[in-house]
């Protein structure tokens, strides 16, 4: 192992070793690796989107003289920090407008539409009594959790007992959300432990 | 004796729990154990849309895993990735996250995860254009235009690579696998892969946002790897051994130990309150 290879792995072992030291209590040592954290971030972000700049668009301009538009507008950002801070205003407006158009064209498709379609399935599959069960739960779920957000009518009688079947559907859904939370953080925490018994201490094979 | 019970229950310092949790990772990395591992309906759907890739199809290996959440995914984007360098087919690599790269170079960096190593050349098997900025709408601008970045990662105008040549818009792609640790990034790509031209789409992602992804799957997400299980899963399928196999005993015991514990807590804490029992904390 190099000399640069060791001195990163000694690097790492010693962030990662102040970030676990926050199980034991907050201390000075987790936020010193929790604010280097933040600002590599930073730079890092700093770092790539300059390389982009220079790499698609600065280098490109002489092939294609037009990308100085988007230069400007993106120099024209910098204005919030001069006496003319209204002119920043065209970079974003430029920026919110394609977004929003962008996103707008397939959101009917993705987020509504297509949604519904997941929920079109044949109640009863031949053969696989799980697959039925799984069918008809989702549809059950779905509508009584939909049937929840109606408020046009009060949630009582046969109506309530359906909003009620929606909320359990959706405390469910959150429990779902929690657990994975939970395997989530196992998950991210596993490959340090790793890496500590491995690279570091060399007792894992 | 049972009130002396739950309050101890109750009144555990948190650091004890911590400190088993810790041992309950540990073990199983040191002493290899076995608990039983169910491959999902999904990770079979996955590996099928990749072999069903055909011979010399592009595949789009969108990489925008956060560095920050980058533990979570690794594993079974490594797995994916050396399954697909396998596989007969051209890669695009492309990141719509500033740290995508980065993970990119990271998984580039395990062994075996090199391009080289299955024969596959740069320019003629594999490209990889790095980070184009602008979010939504430039997922939505690669759609259309495979070479709106104008150039790749190094700086090489994509137009002096043979494989690009023939390559113009969504419609010349096979399978995206999106490998993401956002739920951002996560519709962008539905929105512009699936609802603009319909390409089949896969996911890697970050475990924890998979229940909000559960309405797209399977219409608009074909199929989807999630975590370490995930990565486990599809070693089983495609017959390796990997970093995933390895990790996810640890996952579960760890989550087992996380089960007994909740429910231990919530029955001592529904004790304490039907027999008013007092805790310090």
């Amino acid at each position: 192992m190099s000399l640069l290879n060791t001195a990163l792995t000694w690097l790492s072992v010693m962030f990662t070793l102040m970030v676990l030291s926050f199980l034991y209590k907050e201390n000075p040592l987790f936020r010193f690796a929790e604010f280097t954290a933040v600002g590599a971030g930073a730079g890092l972000w700093f770092v790539t989107g300059a390389w982009s700049i220079y790499n698609g668009a600065i280098t490109q301009l002489g092939k294609n003289p037009l990308l100085i538009v988007p230069i400007l507008l993106g120099i024209l950002f910098f204005t919030v920090f001069t006496k003319w801070p209204w002119a920043s205003r065209y970079p974003i407006a430029l920026l919110v407008g394609a977004g929003v158009g962008v996103a707008a064209r397939s959101a009917v498709e993705a987020d509504f539409l297509g949604q519904i379609t997941s929920t079109m399935v044949p109640l009863v599959k031949a053969g696989d009594a799980f697959a039925s069960l799984n069918n008809i739960l989702i549809l059950v779920g779905t509508v009584c959790t939909v049937l929840y957000f109606f408020f046009m009518r009060e949630q009582k009688g046969a109506f309530g007992i359906l909003t009620k079947v929606g909320r359990v559907f959706m405390m469910v859904a959150f429990a779902s959300g929690f657990g994975s939370a939970i395997l989530s953080g196992i998950q991210l925490m596993v490959p340090r432990i790793q890496f500590l018994l491995k690279d570091w201490l060399h007792i894992m094979s | 004796m049972a009130k002396s019970i739950v309050s101890r229950i109750l009144d555990i310092d948190i650091r004890w729990v911590n400190l088993v949790v810790i041992i309950g990772l540990v073990l199983p990395l040191l002493v290899p154990i076995t608990l039983p591992l169910v491959v999902n309906q999904s990770t079979i759907q996955f590996k099928k849309y990749i072999d069903a890739v055909p011979s010399g199809g592009l595949i789009i290996w969108q990489n925008s895993v956060s560095l920050s959440l980058y533990g979570d995914v690794e594993a079974p984007d490594l797995t994916t990735w050396k399954y697909i360098l396998q596989r007969p087919v051209k890669i695009i690599i492309v990141s719509f996250s500033a740290d995508g790269p980065s993970s990119q170079k990271n998984i580039m960096a395990w062994p075996g995860a090199d391009p080289n190593d299955y024969g596959k050349k740069y320019g003629i098997d594999w490209v990889w254009i790095g980070y184009i900025p602008g979010d939504e709408p430039a997922v939505a601008a690669f759609t259309k235009n495979l070479k709106v970045s104008g150039t790749d990662y190094s700086g090489t105008p994509l137009d002096q690579l043979d494989m690009m040549k023939n390559l113009h818009d969504a419609n010349d792609v096979s399978l995206v696998i999106a490998s993401q640790a956002s739920l951002d990034v996560a519709s962008w790509t539905i929105r512009q892969w699936y609802s603009s031209y319909s390409r089949n789409i896969v996911f890697v992602h970050f475990s924890s946002d998979m229940p909000s992804l559960m309405p797209y799957y399977p219409v608009m997400l074909k199929a989807y790897l999630s975590g370490s299980g995930g990565a486990a899963e599809l070693d089983v399928l495609t017959g390796q051994f990997g970093i995933g196999s390895k990790l996810v005993q640890s996952v579960s015991l760890v989550l087992l130990m996380s089960i007994v514990f909740i429910v231990v807590t919530n029955i001592a804490e529904w004790i304490s309150h039907t027999h008013k029992i007092e805790v310090k904390a």
